[in-house]
């Protein structure tokens, strides 16, 4: 009975898989440094834009796809993916919801989002990209009143050239690693914020990320600043369509948060994660970090990873500044074929810093769940301190859970905490609650939000319930 | 005298040199060395050399330890004998068998014990068999270079069914064996329910700079029980690799502490195999580094390749002065080694700052059933204990001592033998002591 709703659910096929016919302005698949020039030119970017982008090309053509990652996949030809690729609209600017191309609306409606309702209703602002353009952004009116800056990074290119050459790079410089160069030679667009001293953000501000084009690689940029003072909250979410060749998607976020400064950052990743024999998927390779570059400031991450069939990912919290706050709260799954490699680093280098890692891995099906990380205290790094937390559950006995933490300590007053552990839901857990009247599937469902709750609560409102959702979609019985 | 040269020189030198009466060992030593040769020294490039550079090693000038008859040995033996208990001593100078320094007495008839030369001889097919059990080259290219450059060390057979009461006290002294290079390996086969306890000990008499590569095989038939003590007290100069390598079959049990307090660079792999069903094993460590520039490098993995066996890995250990220690545990979990348990552990103190850890816990698992945890810490004495004790008249200096004790004692508690205990607490003490 059990065993049926765990085929049930498992087998499930992906719910958001669909292609929208909308004519792509793509450029030919390849890369060359007339690709990079061609993408700079397309949107007319200055100068500074350029040269950043051709060193990065420079020196990613020396580099080697790292291979250090518990991740097996067929090998990436990177002649073969086009490095930018416009919906046809775009040429008319929509100014409004009202001048968005319906198709496009209609696939947010598909999602489960349609984007005026959801604005209106869960006070969101959402600048969402289809593709490689944000095709619509709302509330800035709201946003501008109080002088927050929430566009798209090539409007930010446009609009605030100096604030983008003042801090593209400065977290994630273009020699950082393989992915983040190639990233900074090709990226397409992302989100620009920037929140002035003093300010606390009036809303919870959110990206909804879709790949669709076929073929088409996609490499956001996001470059969060926090002055002094400020506060933010950012969401990202994403989902994507079916198909059957594996994308690339190779992203990089960058937050700086300056004195008494705080940036919360929350991900729900749903890319498309291949079929059951593992075809198709997304590769999702990404950097984030974020920079405490002031005293007090505070920066933490939150991610949801249920997607993607490659995941490649370590938000990572650099505390320079004294008696900063760190904090990365993480929920891995991984199904049929998927492959997850993330974690996080945290670099202490003030004195009194202080990081949690709270990581919580689910494999089930065939999924392989890596939680990588790295605490590291400096010298300088007096009274640092770290609790790190990360437990894997097993669903199946033909999927794999693996640690490999990386504590590394130059400072005597550092005090440093970690704790793992593996295992699958108890027989007798199940037992209990079948006990008191709970289905199976109700009881593993508990079981499972029980195990994945630490996360859960950092997560804002709006997106604890997706989370569940995705969840309960992905996982929920799967224990036999 | 040999013309002094660098080590890999050296070595290919060594292998046109081969002195080894048996036609097959001096192939097999050639092929290994000439893979060691090829593979290289390891270096930080390499994962599980990340954090210990031992590309000095590859300059060095280094020649063959010989056997030395320095007059000062029966008194350094008879220092190191275990008080309060009957025990056999085996004694190896240089990495050569003394026979007339050790003590037999107590073996068992049925039991075999000589050195791996004499074994070669007597026990030829045996022996060969275990020589020749590979080793994954990229892992432990040491043990490449140690059955290259063999030079002696412990054989011991446990029939079927016997125990050996007596532990067996190996003692490694080395003297007057300035830039030598010693690879002494030991080999151990514990028979079905049979049982005994060792005590692996590497002294230094002097302050010679000195190569040890060591490696200990351990094998362990159903139900056998295998305890095995060690202690690294080499000199400050020394470099020691040793490498150990467990194969435990259905329901055998094998114990290991280790207490390293010595050696300039000490570098020990143990790579311990679950083979069989309901095989249990415990692997511990405390380190005390208290002069500066030492460094100390533990790596450890356990393979649960079949079901129901159980782990326990403990290493802690206390830092002062410029020293650094590395730890790596991997518990390796193959698919259908269900109802796997296991625990590891890496606890440290730091007493300066400019100590340093690198500490990494690993866990790969390839099966659902099991039950898995570790824990890590990096830091120092509790201070509320420290406050307590305090409060009570009980000075700092004996109270630190006595809160530094206590947290050697989850390691050292796991020494069952009593007598093995005592000896191992006082050569703890008295490393703890020498820092105040």
């Amino acid at each position: 009975m059990a065993n049926n709703y765990l085929k049930q659910v498992v087998n499930k096929n992906y719910e958001y898989g669909f292609v929208t016919a909308i004519e792509s302005d793509a450029l030919p698949p390849g890369l060359s440094e007339e690709v990079v020039r061609e993408i700079s030119r397309r949107k007319n970017e200055p100068e500074f834009m350029l040269q950043w982008r051709l060193r990065a090309y420079q020196h990613w053509l020396t580099l080697k796809e790292p291979e250090w990652a518990h991740l097996h996949y067929a090998k990436i030809d990177y002649q073969n993916i086009i490095y930018y690729s416009a919906p046809k609209s775009k040429k008319d600017g929509p100014k409004s919801l009202d001048e968005v191309d319906p198709k496009l609306l209609e696939t947010y409606k598909k999602l489960g989002i349609p984007l005026h309702e959801q604005a209106y209703l869960a006070g969101v602002a959402v600048d969402a990209v289809f593709d490689s353009v944000s095709v619509a952004t709302t509330f800035k009116a709201k946003l501008a009143e109080v002088g927050v800056i929430f566009c798209s990074f090539s409007e930010a290119v446009q609009k605030y050239p100096e604030l983008v050459e003042k801090y593209l790079g400065t977290v994630v410089p273009y020699r950082d690693n393989f992915f983040a160069t190639l990233n900074s030679a090709v990226f397409s667009d992302g989100s620009f914020v920037y929140i002035p001293k003093g300010v606390r953000c009036p809303m919870e501000l959110s990206t909804y990320f879709r790949i669709n084009a076929a073929n088409t690689g996609q490499f956001e940029r996001t470059l969060i600043v926090a002055e002094e003072g400020s506060y933010v909250s950012y969401l990202e979410g994403c989902t994507a369509p079916m198909r059957d060749e594996n994308q690339l998607h190779a992203a990089v976020v960058e937050l700086v948060a300056l004195d008494n400064a705080q940036i919360k950052y929350s991900t729900v990743q749903n890319w498309y994660p291949g079929d059951e024999e593992g075809r198709g998927g997304i590769y999702n390779f990404v950097t984030k970090r974020g920079a405490c570059r002031g005293v007090n400031s505070k920066i933490s991450w939150t991610q949801i990873e249920t997607g993607s069939a490659i995941t490649w990912k370590y938000p990572s919290v650099i505390l320079q500044g004294d008696n900063s706050v760190g904090e990365f709260y993480s929920v891995a799954l991984t199904n049929h074929r998927q492959q997850a490699d993330t974690g996080t680093k945290m670099i202490h280098i003030g004195k009194n810093t202080r990081s949690t890692i709270i990581s919580k891995g689910i494999s089930a099906g065939f999924g392989q769940n890596t939680y990588r990380g790295l605490v590291r205290v400096l010298p300088t790094a007096t009274n640092a301190r770290n609790y790190t937390q990360c437990d894997s559950l097993l669903l199946s006995s033909t999927c794999g859970a693996h640690t490999f933490p990386y504590i590394e300590v130059k400072n005597k007053t550092a005090q440093i905490e970690h704790e793992a552990s593996t295992s699958k839901i108890g027989e007798d857990q199940l037992f209990y609650c079948r006990q008191r009247g709970l289905s199976a599937e109700d009881a593993v469902s508990m079981i499972v939000n029980g195990f994945c709750k630490q996360v859960f609560k950092e997560l804002p409102m709006e997106f604890a319930v997706e989370a569940q959702k995705l969840l309960e979609v992905s996982l929920e019985g799967s224990v036999g | 005298m040999n013309t002094v040269v660098n080590l890999p020189t050296w070595v290919a030198t060594c292998l046109t040199e081969q002195s080894a009466e048996q036609d097959w060992l001096r192939a097999f030593q050639k092929q290994q060395g000439a893979a060691f040769l090829t593979r290289g020294f390891p270096s930080r490039r390499e994962e599980l050399w990340k954090y210990t550079d031992v590309s000095y090693l590859e300059k060095q000038a280094l020649t063959k330890a010989r056997f030395d008859q320095a007059e000062t040995l029966p008194a350094i033996v008879k220092k190191h004998r275990l008080k309060n208990t009957d025990s056999l001593s085996v004694v190896f100078v240089n990495g050569h068998f003394a026979p007339l320094l050790s003590d037999l007495g107590l073996l068992p008839a049925t039991a075999i014990l000589c050195s791996l030369q004499e074994a070669l001889t007597a026990h030829a097919e045996l022996v060969k068999s275990y020589l020749m059990m590979p080793v994954n080259l990229e892992r432990h290219p040491f043990s490449y270079l140690n059955t290259a450059l063999l030079s002696d060390g412990l054989f011991l057979q446990v029939p079927k069914n016997i125990q050996i009461k007596a532990p067996i006290h190996v003692l490694y002294l080395n003297v007057n064996a300035n830039q030598a290079v010693a690879c002494p390996r030991n080999l151990i086969i514990a028979e079905e329910g049979s049982n005994v306890t060792l005590l692996e000990e590497h002294v230094s008499a002097g302050a010679e700079q000195y190569f040890s590569n060591i490696q200990t095989d351990i094998h362990t038939s159903p139900n056998a029980e295998v305890n095995y003590y060690k202690i690294q007290n080499e000199g400050l100069q020394t470099t020691h690799i040793a490498q150990t390598f467990i194969h435990q079959q259905q329901d055998s049990r094998v114990k290991m502490v280790s207490l390293e307090v010595g050696a300039h660079l000490a570098r020990d792999d143990v790579y311990v195999n679950l083979n069989e069903r309901g095989a249990e094993c415990s692997i511990n460590g405390f380190y005390a580094l208290n002069h500066d520039d030492q460094h100390i490098d533990n790596h450890i993995q356990i393979d649960h390749v079949a079901p129901h066996g159980t782990s326990l890995m403990m290493y802690k250990g206390i830092l002062d002065k410029k020293t650094h220690a590395v730890f790596n545990g991997k518990i390796f979990v193959h698919a259908g080694a269900q109802k796997t348990q296991s625990n590891q552990a890496n606890h440290n103190l730091l007493l300066s700052n400019s100590a340093q850890v690198d500490t990494k816990p690993e866990f790969e698992i390839y099966a659902d059933d099991v039950k898995c945890a570790h824990g890590d810490t990096v830091g120092q004495l509790d201070t509320e204990s420290l406050f307590y004790l305090r409060s009570r008249g009980i000075e700092k200096d004996a109270a630190l001592k006595l809160l530094t004790r206590a947290f050697a004692d989850d390691v050292m508690s796991r020494i069952t033998h009593t007598a093995i205990a005592q000896y191992m607490t006082e050569l703890l003490s008295e490393t703890l002591s020498h820092d105040n």
